[in-house]
């Protein structure tokens, strides 16, 4: 369980980065039979789906390369199934990715991080 | 929001004005092309992305959907980048709304520059047709070719920056101009008829053929100067019209086969190898572009060692010698090119090449002899209004010192009968003698009573079919016409018959 742990943790600071950067936080951790969605936010007429993704260091090369195709798959599928629910067909929408490099301290938000294209 | 902007694709040879609607709207960041679009402009998307991230302008997070109408037609082409780009930014508000008059066409490069792309005059002369467009932007690499077109302001540009600041008023941007005018350099040619010792037949024959534009086929042996007389006859063929130099440029531009994105000047002359294809020949194929008779179109279309060619690629040949164009059936379209070509074929008299040579034995034997000429067939040689048979040049010709009459003083003769021609047959729609037909043959080439007689004799000796009897009116009326006389004499028409004789030698 420890590893949960650690991404928990991750996603606590992203939290914490976010509300502090000026966007409202609407949903944690939303899971449907799909897969998960980090962090839901909004902003700007935005609704931001975020996906979180931390590492100690760098030595096994940046977070961001650990959002893989079968991960963003997954990650849109949930999304579509989200905004079905919640009924937000027509809402301007963006992705983006969240690293966090836990010993350097250092937090990277990469917007628009992902396209739709060839999903 | 909505934009919709001009655009133009390629349909066979001509343009075809499409328009461009794109959507930005609300939902999963997504972009769709839909419309029939070809692998081409589908991957237009990533191009116009970048382009718009690198022109220092926003790519909308939004979900957009392009629309390329009417949809009913297959677009391809790259050249449609410009109008998506330029559409997206109006659609996502970042540029104010588009004058309906202008009309955009480029390929965009990662970096935002506008990239030439081929078929650009032929967009363009179709755009000239539409009253409703009044400018059209291009790329500035291809503005040479497209100045020439009035009617319509043509504004090359160099960069998306440079299009959207036109736009919207930052720059002023002067339509090109280009003149038509042909500078001799342009038409310079580096073999001459001058070069071609004796054959006196031969020189004779080629310029009665290209005076009134009659197909012509040299029968001889191997080294009787065949090929070389055959390209030197662009250089004794009149200059290019202005019209004409637009079609030619169309259909090279169309292949990919300019080199400089500047209006071609010469003639062209096809040298087509023997174990060319039928499509290669006809044009067609996957993305239909133009044949080798195309190609030729208001040049030189030169067949060489005639039998080696095969049969059924002969017979496609068949259609556009009498009509002057091509139309292609495809399971994709069907499209109509033009093959207005001027036909010259050169063979052996049989396989080994020396039948009827004064100083060879001919090696081959009777059935491989007939095997080889029956691969021209009737209807085919028929075609041909003037049949030479030439021997090989002897030494006292190849060295001796008379100078020889020069392409110069040759086309200077030539477009002076071409010149006759025209004004013979004004408001008849056809150029020259080769085309008479009907009652213009019996009106423009009558005969005296010797002539008569003559052709009377010849039709029955040599059982000549109608359509020979008629090629041998109109060649004697090209003779006549070179001669400067008015009526046809019994000297044109037995001229005439003598080029007519060689089926009757070899095939009779």
């Amino acid at each position: 369980m420890y590893k949960t742990n650690k991404g928990f943790e991750y996603e606590k600071i992203a939290q914490r980065y976010l509300s502090a950067s000026g966007y409202r936080i609407l949903a944690v951790n939303f899971f449907c039979r799909f897969g998960e969605i980090d962090i839901i936010a909004k902003k700007n007429e935005y609704l931001i789906f975020i996906e979180v993704k931390g590492r100690k260091n760098i030595s096994a090369g940046y977070p961001r390369e650990y959002v893989t195709k079968s991960k963003v798959k997954k990650l849109l599928l949930t999304v579509k199934y989200y905004m079905m629910v919640n009924n937000y067909a027509d809402m301007n929408c963006r992705f983006d990715v969240l690293e966090v490099i836990y010993d350097a301290k250092k937090i990277n938000h990469i917007k628009n991080a992902i396209e739709m294209e060839g999903f | 929001m909505i934009a919709k902007i001009n655009s133009c694709v390629l349909l066979g040879l001509d343009g075809y004005e499409i328009e461009v609607e794109l959507d930005v709207a609300g939902g999963l960041p997504n972009f769709t092309i839909v419309g029939l679009a070809d692998a081409s402009i589908r991957e237009s998307k990533e191009r116009v992305r970048s382009a718009i991230k690198n022109s220092n302008y926003r790519f909308p997070v939004n979900k957009i959907v392009a629309n390329l109408s009417p949809a009913s037609i297959k677009k391809d082409g790259s050249q449609i980048d410009l109008a998506l780009a330029v559409g997206i930014l109006e659609a996502s508000r970042q540029i104010p709304k588009v004058d309906e008059n202008i009309c955009f066409i480029g390929e965009l490069s990662l970096d935002g520059n506008l990239m030439p792309i081929k078929g650009a005059l032929a967009l363009v002369i179709a755009l000239r047709k539409n009253e409703r467009i009044k400018k059209v932007i291009i790329p500035d690499a291809n503005k040479e070719e497209c100045g020439v077109i009035r009617g319509i302001h043509v504004i090359p540009c160099k960069n998306l920056t440079e299009v959207i600041d036109y736009l919207e008023g930052f720059q002023e941007l002067q339509p090109y101009v280009q003149k038509y005018e042909s500078s001799d350099d342009e038409m310079k040619y580096d073999i001459d008829f001058s070069e071609i010792r004796g054959q006196a037949v031969m020189k004779r024959s080629v310029e009665i053929a290209v005076a009134g534009a009659h197909n012509i086929l040299i029968v001889g042996p191997p080294g009787a100067g065949k090929t070389m007389i055959a390209k030197r006859i662009p250089t004794i063929m009149p200059d290019l019209s202005f019209e004409e130099s637009l079609e030619v440029t169309k259909i090279y531009n169309i292949s990919g086969k300019t080199s400089n994105n500047k209006l071609i000047k010469k003639r062209p002359f096809r040298n087509p190898h023997h174990t060319v294809s039928k499509v290669a020949l006809s044009g067609g194929g996957r993305y239909s572009s133009p044949g080798e008779v195309s190609l030729s179109h208001c040049g030189v279309l030169f067949l060489d060692e005639l039998p080696e060619f095969t049969k059924n690629v002969l017979e496609v040949l068949r259609q556009p010698m009498e009509d002057g164009e091509i139309t292609v059936s495809r399971a994709n379209a069907q499209l109509t090119y033009p093959a207005n070509f001027f036909l010259v074929a050169a063979m052996n008299p049989c396989p080994c090449g020396f039948l009827g040579d004064s100083r060879h034995e001919c090696t081959c034997t009777q059935g491989s002899i007939s095997r080889y000429l029956g691969k021209i067939s009737g209807p085919l040689l028929d075609r041909f209004d003037i049949q030479i048979s030439v021997e090989a040049v002897n030494f006292n010709d190849l060295n001796k010192s008379i100078s020889e009459r020069n392409s110069k003083e040759i086309k200077k003769n030539v477009m002076r009968v071409r010149e006759l021609q025209r004004n013979r047959y004004k408001g008849y729609n056809i150029l020259t003698n080769s085309e008479l037909e009907g009652n213009l043959l019996d009106k423009y080439c009558e005969l005296d009573e010797k002539g008569k007689l003559i052709l009377k004799l010849a039709f029955e000796n040599l059982g000549l079919s109608v359509r020979a009897h008629n090629k041998i009116l109109k060649v004697a009326r090209t003779i006549a016409d070179l001669d400067g006389e008015k009526h046809i004499a019994e000297k044109h028409i037995a001229e005439a018959i003598r080029y007519r004789t060689l089926d009757k030698k070899f095939w009779g």
